[in-house]
Order: structure tokens, then sequence, then C-alpha cells
């Protein structure tokens, strides 16, 4: 048994020197190493497992000791090529495309649910272009090395030398008893294809009857600046400190009751996305609204407005419930008064997906905008470059947000952006009010 | 192993293996009462879309002349369903298959489609276990 109690110790890792926030892709790193730990927590029995991580030079090595069997890997991503340094038996891992077995043309929907005969040794994923786009240039990079160490059964030299490669099934003499004879499987494979992703390198040193330490260097980049307090700015703070702290703290929790009761439009022409930001949206207390094209989203702000416009007109009938929402300024404005029920409510704020058929996110707050609709529009894109986000900004858009988006950075956003509008609007009734 | 433990314990394997990302722990932890087969819903929901995403992209490969633009649209749409579910490898693979599809390199498109149909079949095949579990844990 792992961890309090049992006869395998779980020390605390030990971070000592690094830094306390970094840039990197925290999903991969947080999959190499609960995979190092899965595979540790399988074959050691008494003892301990412990991470070890800090800054290293480039080209640092960490030595095995003596008596030790090693091996290291720099895994490439590029599937036409491969490249590997090994220090004991040549272990290189070559990932070869599946042979081309299917035939042209089209499959039908059986061919496509048909279980794969035998495993296939999938191509590495690619550099992911989503995921640091969205970040300012990095000031400096520095190489982090994680270490997962065991007093675990141990490796022979022969068992290194394949380690890394998919479904290497363990012998009697390598793995230990009476647990599973299941080896490594696909698990450190694919931490190879990951650390290649990443741009580093991996490793491992055994000694048969002593332990193992897998470790892995790579490169990571230093937290830049802080830059401006515009609401891309803010958000981009609050991204930003989202990113892996290798000291295990979360962010601050998050205050999501301004966002109860708010209405949203949502324009998204995917239903799987639709599906899944309604659910976060309605479980952050919001009421949603769906275009499935930016033409439709124009369309549903005019309505809104021109709603607003009617109720203003004549009197109120009922109560009204009370929103955060600010009265109506001289512009046609999607956030005036409140209404009684939340279809009748103006919309907060959009959420804009960029790439949609009829009319495009871009184009649609253009049309907004220029129609004298000032309401915050939040992008929700899975093209994040540096590029897109300017043709945002320069489109009236007052937040960004890079797809798979999480509920959290959702919600963060949500609030950066009605956070300055709200500011914006209170300081304009009162001035109309002087 | 309680069937509860068990559902978590796939999500963590298939995470570790960089199957799927935190995005589906995302979809778990908002299921909730109002919602209690939201996952079921949004994974059903992917198969379905899916497929039918990757029959479009044979069909559009198997052409002479493949149109590389609406190959590129539909692998857009893919990657952002598949990036929505957590499933991250596809996601990645979809990433490569775009650039196949600006390079106009039929022979790369190819290669990589079949991957991808690969990784489908083996997301679908441990979310089938999956929603089994949640299944027999729900009663449904």
């Amino acid at each position: 048994m792992i961890g309090k109690g049992g006869p395998v110790a779980l020390q605390p890792p030990q971070l000592a020197g690094v830094p306390e926030y970094v840039f990197c892709d925290p999903d991969r790193l947080r999959g190499i190493l609960l995979n190092l730990y899965t595979n540790a927590a399988k074959f050691t029995k008494r003892g301990h497992i412990v991470l070890r991580a800090r800054c290293v030079a480039r080209d640092y090595t960490p030595p095995a000791p003596a008596g030790y069997s090693a091996i290291m890997l720099q895994p490439s991503y590029h599937p036409s090529s491969s490249s590997h340094r090994s220090m004991d038996m040549s272990s290189c891992v070559v990932l070869t495309p599946p042979a081309a077995d299917q035939p042209q043309g089209s499959m039908s929907r059986a061919e496509v649910l048909q279980t794969a005969a035998a495993p296939v040794a999938a191509a590495p994923a690619a550099a992911d272009d989503s995921d640091s786009s969205n970040l300012e240039p990095p000031q400096q990079q520095q190489q982090q090395q994680f270490e997962v160490e065991d007093t675990g059964v141990g490796i022979t030299r022969d068992g290194l030398a394949t380690l890394f490669r998919e479904y290497v099934q363990g012998t009697d003499d390598e793995m230990c008893k009476p647990r599973t004879r299941g080896g490594t499987g696909l698990g450190l494979s694919i931490c190879s294809k990951q650390v290649g992703v990443l741009g580093g390198v991996i490793g491992a040193h055994s000694c048969r009857g002593h332990g193992s330490t897998f470790w892995f260097k790579i490169p990571t980049y230093m937290r830049p600046s802080r830059s401006n307090s515009s609401s891309l700015g803010k958000q981009q703070q609050q991204q930003q400190e989202q990113s892996l702290s290798l000291d295990g703290r979360a962010p601050p929790a998050l205050d999501t009751a301004r966002l109860v009761g708010r209405r949203v439009l949502l324009a998204e022409d995917n239903l799987i996305n639709q599906t899944v930001a309604r659910k976060m949206l309605s479980s952050l207390g919001m009421h949603v609204e769906v275009a499935v094209n930016g033409l439709e989203a124009l369309h549903a702000v005019q309505r809104t407005a021109a709603q607003q416009q009617q109720q203003q007109l004549t009197p109120a009938t009922s109560s009204s419930s009370s929103t955060d929402d600010n009265t109506s300024n001289n512009k046609p404005d999607s956030s005036g008064a409140a209404a009684s029920t939340p279809a009748e409510q103006p919309f907060s704020i959009v959420l804009m997906d960029m790439a949609m058929p009829v009319m495009g996110g871009v184009e649609s707050t253009q049309q907004i905008r220029s129609q004298g609709f000032n309401l915050p529009i939040v992008a929700m894109t899975a093209n994040a470059s540096d590029k897109d986000r300017d043709e945002c900004a320069a489109a009236g858009m007052n937040g960004f947000l890079s797809k798979p988006v999480l509920r959290d950075q959702l919600a963060r956003a949500l609030l950066a952006a009605l956070e300055d509008y709200d500011g914006t609007q209170q300081q304009q009734q009162q001035q109309s009010e002087q | 192993m309680a069937l509860l433990e068990q559902q978590l314990e796939l999500v963590k394997c298939m995470q570790a293996e960089g199957i799927l990302d935190d995005q589906f722990s995302q979809l778990i932890q908002l299921q909730d009462e109002s919602n209690p087969d939201f996952v079921k819903e949004v994974v059903e929901l992917y198969f379905d879309d899916s497929v039918g995403k990757i029959e479009k992209v044979y069909q559009l490969l198997s052409s002479p002349t493949p149109d590389y633009d609406e190959l590129d649209q539909i692998v857009h749409q893919f990657k952002g369903s598949s990036a929505s579910l957590g499933a991250t490898y596809i996601a990645q693979l979809c990433i490569k298959l775009r650039e196949g599809c600006q390079q106009q390199n039929a022979a790369a498109c190819q290669q990589l489609v079949l991957q991808i149909r690969e990784a489908f079949v083996q997301l679908k095949g441990r979310l089938d276990v999956y929603l089994q579990l949640d299944k027999q844990r729900t009663g449904g």
C-alpha cells in the first residue's frame, strides 16, 4: 500500500530552487508525472517514491549511481525522423506510421467503428498550436528536470533497452511478483512522445533490486512581467496565473456571484461546443441563448435592444427582477433596465466563436459595434495567434479565450469583461447625472 | 473497486496516456442532478458527429483532386469538438491534418486520417466502457 501508514512512503515533492511559476504545457506535464508515479507505484513494494524538480543546465544529464544501468532518449515529434542518444544500449523510439492497409474511397460507418485488428504505433502528436500562442513572448528559457525515484524492484539492463517502447511485457525476472504480469504497456511510450512534443529528453537509471529513477528534462519559460490593465491584459494576467505552479498552489478562488442571473448570448455553430459551453454557463448561474452564426447573433442583439426600448416606452406591468445591469444610455444598448423574465432581459455579454458559417465572429462584432451596441463581446476560438487577437481587438471585442475553455477560465474572462464594462457604464451614468 | 472509482481510474489512465485531458474531467464535474446524463450526452454526440466527419474526410481524400478547403473546415470542426470533449490526442492529430491540408499533401493527409481513425476507435472503446460503468452505477 502506498502512502500514510503503508509500506511505501509517498514523500512530498522536493522542489527546492524551482521558480514559483513557469510557462509550459501543464496538461502534458501532469500526464507524464502521473504516468511515472503510477509506474513507480506499480513496481514498488516497500521504501519510498519521491518526485524531485529543479532547474538544470541545458546539457545536464543526471548521472546514474555506480552499478546502475541507464538509458536516455531525445524523442523527436516528427514521424520522419528520430534521434536518440543511448548511454547504455541502443533503444531508439522510432515511431512508424501504420501500414496503409485501408482501401481508398469512402468508408462505411461500420468500417469506421471497426476495432483495429492490431495495435498501431501512432505518430506522436504535433506541438499544440493553440496553447502557448495566447501568451506574451517568454523572457527566458530554463530547463526543468523532473525525477521520480522509487525503491522498487528495479529493471535489468536488457529491460531498460526496450523500456520506452509500446506494449513491453514484463518477464518474471524483470517485473515484480505477485502483481499483474503486465508490463509498462503504453504509458512510458506515451511519456516519451509527450516529452518529445515538449522538446525534452527522457531517461531512466535503475538497478535490479534497488529501484529506479525515471527522469525527464524539458524547456520551460519564465513568467513575463505584468503589462496593461485593459480587459484583454487583465485576462492575460488571469490566464498566466493559471499556468502550472510548481509548488502546487491553486489560483485564488473565483467569486462568480456577479454572473448569476445575467444573460449571455453564445454564438457557436458546433453542437458539441455549444452543449459544453452552455452547461458551463448554466453552472455559473447564467441564462444562455444560442446563436449558430454571427448573423443570428447580430439579430439577437438587435431584437433584445428593440424589446428593451419597447419596455422603456411602456409602463412596467410587473415588478422587475433586479440585475447588475446598468440603465440604458443614449446609444441602443442591450444592457439596459431589467426585465421580468430571463428571456426579456438584455444580454449582459456575448461569447463569440470566430469561425462560423454565414457570418463569422469578427464580422458579426463589427456589425454589432457599428450599430452602436457596446455590450462586452468575448471571443472564443481555437485560433489563438497574436494576429487573431489583434483582429479581435480591432473589431471591438473586449476579451479573448482560447478553446478548449475550462470553466474557471471562462468565468474569469466573463468577470473581467463585465468589470470593465460595468465600471465604464457607472462612470457614464454619474457624468450624465451631474 | 466501487464503480465510480473504476470510472475515475479509467479516466485517470486515459489522461496519463495522453488520450484525454483535463477537459473531460470538467465534463464530469459539470454533471449534476439537473443534468445527470450530461457526460453521456456529450460523449454520444461526439461519437455520432465524429463518425460522420471521418467518413466525409475519407470521401474528400478519395477524390483525385481533393477539396482541401472543405477538408480543412471539417477537420477544424473536428478538432474543436475533440478539444471540447477532452479528446486531446485526436485534437492534436487534427492540427497535423490541417497542416497537411494547407500544404495540400495528400499522402500525409491520408496517413493522418488513418491515425485519427485508429485513435477514435481506441477512444470510443474506452469511453464505451466508461459509459457502461456509468449505466451500471446509476442503474440507467
